[in-house]
């Protein structure tokens, strides 16, 4: 049958992960135009590089809470890059992140589809939110 | 002499969505790599490594998300030992859409003694007692009723994509 994790143990098994492997990870912007799936790696992806383009190291996040759904959630603050004068755009098309070690840890598209970043002073923003819940 | 044996096949989905852009937030769907959920994985099964135990308990309930363990009635038949130590969790292997974790087998044995139980299902604790996990035998109940029935388990966990595909 099944195996049935309690909601509130899930939030030590969400905070191991976390201390682990996503604190001191880092997020990244990418520009092909994907959608990423389980078998997604590192090469698929390729990462953006307009002009102010940085990836973005994630320390701070919150101490894992249940969400509305009964998950255990942890959150991160929101975080922006500006694109800064030059002449490299891009069309963003979603986030991934990679371990505190490097390594590939997961990937999101961005709903709305590619985003064009071509303009000074333009900025783009992601709040990064991570989920963990018994699979039954 | 019957011999029972059984193996979880589930666990934990990791996932959930962040979002893009302050002024219009939307919400997509994570997709945790394989690597991703292999790394996970190790982390927790380093956790489990000779922490958790397993025992099985004796009412006919169905684990839930909020079971808690008085909810369990622990086995008394005879010769039962009580929790295991689970321990040689297996490095996280993907498996399907899953990450992949197995424990070196345990087994109880009915010693012929008066007391006989019928086993619905196997229960994890962690090192400090605290109740983590229960899962309920499919087909069950498991008769632990005479000398020399056994029953053989292997502990597994796994983690998966909250959204497949």
């Amino acid at each position: 049958m099944s195996l049935k994790i309690p909601y509130l143990r899930s939030l030590q098994y969400a905070d191991a992960i976390v201390d682990a492997l996503l604190d001191g990870g880092s997020l990244h912007l990418f520009k092909n135009d994907y959608t990423p799936i389980n078998t997604t790696v590192l090469g698929d992806l390729t990462e953006a590089n307009f002009d102010g383009y940085a990836s973005i190291t994630l320390s701070g996040w919150g101490a894992a809470a249940l969400n509305g759904d009964n998950k255990a959630q942890v959150d991160h603050a929101i975080q922006t890059w500006t694109k800064t004068a030059g002449a490299t755009s891009n069309t963003v098309y979603g986030i991934f992140v990679k371990t505190a070690g490097g390594s590939f840890l997961y990937a999101e598209r961005n709903p709305a589809g590619g985003t064009l970043i071509n303009t000074t002073g333009q900025t783009f923003s992601y709040t990064p939110h991570f989920t963990f819940v018994s699979e039954f | 002499m019957s011999s029972t044996g059984f193996s979880a096949t589930d666990g934990m989905r990791g996932g959930g969505a962040g979002e893009f852009d302050v002024a219009f937030p939307l919400n997509c769907n994570i997709r945790l790599g394989d690597s991703g959920a292999v790394e996970s994985l190790d982390i927790l099964r380093a956790k489990f490594e000779n922490h958790y135990k397993a025992g099985l308990f004796q009412n006919d309930i169905s684990p839930g998300w909020e079971t808690t363990l008085s909810m369990i009635e622990p086995c008394n038949f005879s010769g039962y030992s009580g929790l295991q130590t689970t321990f040689s969790w297996s490095a996280a292997v993907v498996q399907g859409q899953r990450a992949i974790t197995r424990a070196h087998a345990l087994t109880w044995i009915h010693d012929g003694g008066v007391i006989d139980n019928w086993v619905y299902g196997l229960y994890v604790v962690d090192a400090a007692g605290n109740y983590q996990w229960a899962e309920r035998f499919c087909p069950g109940p498991l008769p632990m009723r005479a000398a020399g029935q056994r029953l053989r388990t292997e502990p597994t966990f796994a983690i998966t994509n909250e959204f497949r595909g």
